[in-house]
């Protein structure tokens, strides 16, 4: 535990001097570089890493499904289908409305799938078969978006589904936040009432907690972290899968270290993802949401086949 | 002592049929009641209707020293009232100890973590059930049986007056089956109630000191074990098959012969 703790204090602390130091203009870039293009970076990807890592590790739990993830209540489908709508119609909007689309369409996206599940929200498969229903509607209705789309919007739509962390100044940053704290708040103040979801509905409810609101509490929580880091980087991909299996591999599935464990986890991991992205085709990027997938993909196969704990 | 009553108490999974109906009965403290008959019979039912689970309806009274369980807070009964369902998922990537100081959560706050006191009583819980040696082991990684004592620990560690058992016996072998009935009568002995439902008459040795037969939602039988287990062809209607029960003359325990008329 305490050694976990340590190697991603150190990693963070690398992660930060490295991408403070990597660029096309190397290490002795302008001061202006630092402060207004790689810090505020530096920054997104330790929130929004945060968020989703969080978010992940919280549907998990609350789902009792060890492949939850932010995206299983239709939080990327719908965050597609209002980013694909604006980029499509090409309403100029204010900066901060673009974000707060983003993050609308994944909030309805969640609510909807609260709503499908109906009666059936009481038990955690329903939630999971509604989230599923939503996200195949969202990419559908995504796909039919791309398909009316003129290609040079269809670009753009594409490259915002892969995510991304270029930014100059603190906006997006800024614009995360809020929904940093009202779901991290939360998450981070019911981590006992998480371990007691571990243990199914009805020991929970024996020991007094009320499972129906305290469910929807947390949902909740993980959609607002999920939905702000959507809106302010697109829908990155694997972090929510990724950093709590790693975490709980590596200090167990007690949810008082986990949960904490897993926002630093995967600050760190979206840190060094951004750092890659940066280097690997430098000066040029690739998209932060390739880079963690083509990382997401044979982990979440080595998942299946060695079945660590949930 | 404390008190529990049920008065002509339903519950079900609609609010229009119920599971189980009309079944009146006290338990005081000091005692062990096991709810018995056929599968379907509504035994599970009724202990998820004391606890009113989501989902579940129930209707008449349930009191626990006169006052209604159902109006309690649920952090307030579950000071009180323990429960261990027939089948609890596991909860993996925790240690059998980490899954007993589970049933800790009820006498602290959501996020703190477990006092040295807590240890201690999840320990003691753990070896009263005879599982000490598995402490430190994940509970994915235990067998079937192993788990029930873990969850049974669990239950106990809770500390409460009452505790109720969906089948607490279910795939325990006949040692541990036979301590669980001793122990549960030894609890009992120090003033608890508990009230358990079983198929296995015969695990429990003469640990019962009340019996509350179900047959098809009703109460067919209810008193002594040898009111109950003794009264005719009884068990063989409720059954639908022929069901002697004998009492072993040394220590008073029950034997079952089910499907022989001997």
């Amino acid at each position: 535990m305490k050694r976990t703790i340590l190697i991603l204090v150190i990693l963070a602390v690398a992660g930060i001097i490295v991408s403070l130091t990597t660029g096309p203009l190397g290490w002795d870039a302008p001061r202006q570089v630092l402060v207004y293009l790689r810090l505020p970076r530096i920054l997104l990807a330790v929130t929004a890493g945060a968020s989703l890592a969080v978010s992940g590790c919280v549907l998990q739990a609350v789902l009792r499904n060890p492949l939850a993830t932010p995206y299983t209540l239709g939080i990327s489908a719908g965050a597609g289908v209002t980013a694909g709508f604006i980029i499509l119609s090409g309403i100029s909007l204010p900066i901060f409305l673009v974000y707060l689309s983003g993050t609308a369409g994944a909030l309805a996206a969640s609510t909807l799938t609260w709503f499908l599940a109906g009666r059936n929200r009481r038990d955690h498969s329903g939630l999971i078969l509604a989230g599923v229903t939503v996200n195949l509607l969202g990419a559908s209705v995504l796909l039919l978006i791309e398909y009316m789309s003129p290609a040079s919007r269809l670009v753009e739509i594409v490259r915002w589904m892969m995510g991304d962390l270029a930014i100059a100044g603190y906006r997006r940053v800024i614009f995360l936040l809020p929904f940093l704290i009202a779901g991290m708040l939360p998450a981070l103040l019911k981590t006992g009432t998480l371990n007691q979801f571990l243990a199914g509905t009805e020991m929970a409810e024996s020991r007094g907690v009320n499972t129906i609101r305290e469910r929807f509490l947390l949902l909740l929580a993980a959609a607002v972290l999920a939905g702000g880091a959507v809106g302010a980087v697109g829908p990155i991909g694997f972090v929510g899968l990724i950093v709590p299996h790693t975490m709980r591999r590596l200090v167990g599935g007690d949810y008082r270290r986990l949960l904490p464990l897993s926002a630093l986890g995967g600050a760190v991991l979206m840190l060094w993802a951004d750092v890659f992205s940066r280097v690997v085709i430098s000066p040029a990027e690739l998209p932060i949401g390739v880079i963690l997938s083509l990382l997401g993909g044979p982990f979440f196969l080595y998942l299946l086949i060695k079945k660590p704990r949930l | 002592m404390s008190e529990l009553i049920l008065k002509d108490f339903s519950a079900g999974y609609s609010p229009s049929i119920p599971a189980v109906s009309g079944v009146s009965m006290k338990i005081t403290g000091g005692s062990v009641t096991a709810v018995i008959g056929p599968n379907g019979s509504g035994k599970s039912t009724l202990l998820k209707g004391i606890m009113s689970f989501p989902g579940v309806y129930s209707s008449g009274a349930v009191t626990l020293d006169s006052f209604d369980i159902h109006l309690m807070r649920r952090d307030q009964r579950a000071g009180r009232i323990a429960y261990l369902p027939q089948s609890p998922p596991i909860p993996a990537g925790l240690t059998a100890i980490e899954t007993v100081l589970l049933g800790r959560f009820p006498h602290r706050n959501a996020w703190s973590g477990d006092s040295s006191e807590d240890v201690e009583i999840a320990l003691d819980a753990l070896n009263m059930v005879g599982a000490g040696h598995l402490a430190d082991k994940f509970t994915d990684e235990i067998s079937g049986g192993e788990s029930r004592l873990v969850n049974l620990a669990a239950v106990l560690s809770q500390r409460t007056e009452v505790i109720l058992l969906d089948e607490p016996g279910s795939s325990l072998d006949y040692g541990h089956g036979a301590q669980l009935w001793k122990l549960l009568s030894d609890l009992a002995a120090g003033g608890m109630i508990v009230l358990a439902t079983t198929h296995r008459i015969e695990m429990s040795g003469n640990a019962f000191d009340n019996v509350l037969l179900l047959s098809e939602g009703k109460a067919v039988a209810a008193g002594t074990p040898e009111e109950v287990f003794l009264s005719g062809d009884l068990f063989s209607k409720v059954y639908r098959t022929p069901v002697k029960v004998r009492r072993n003359s040394p220590d008073g325990s029950w034997i079952v012969f089910p499907g022989r008329d001997v």
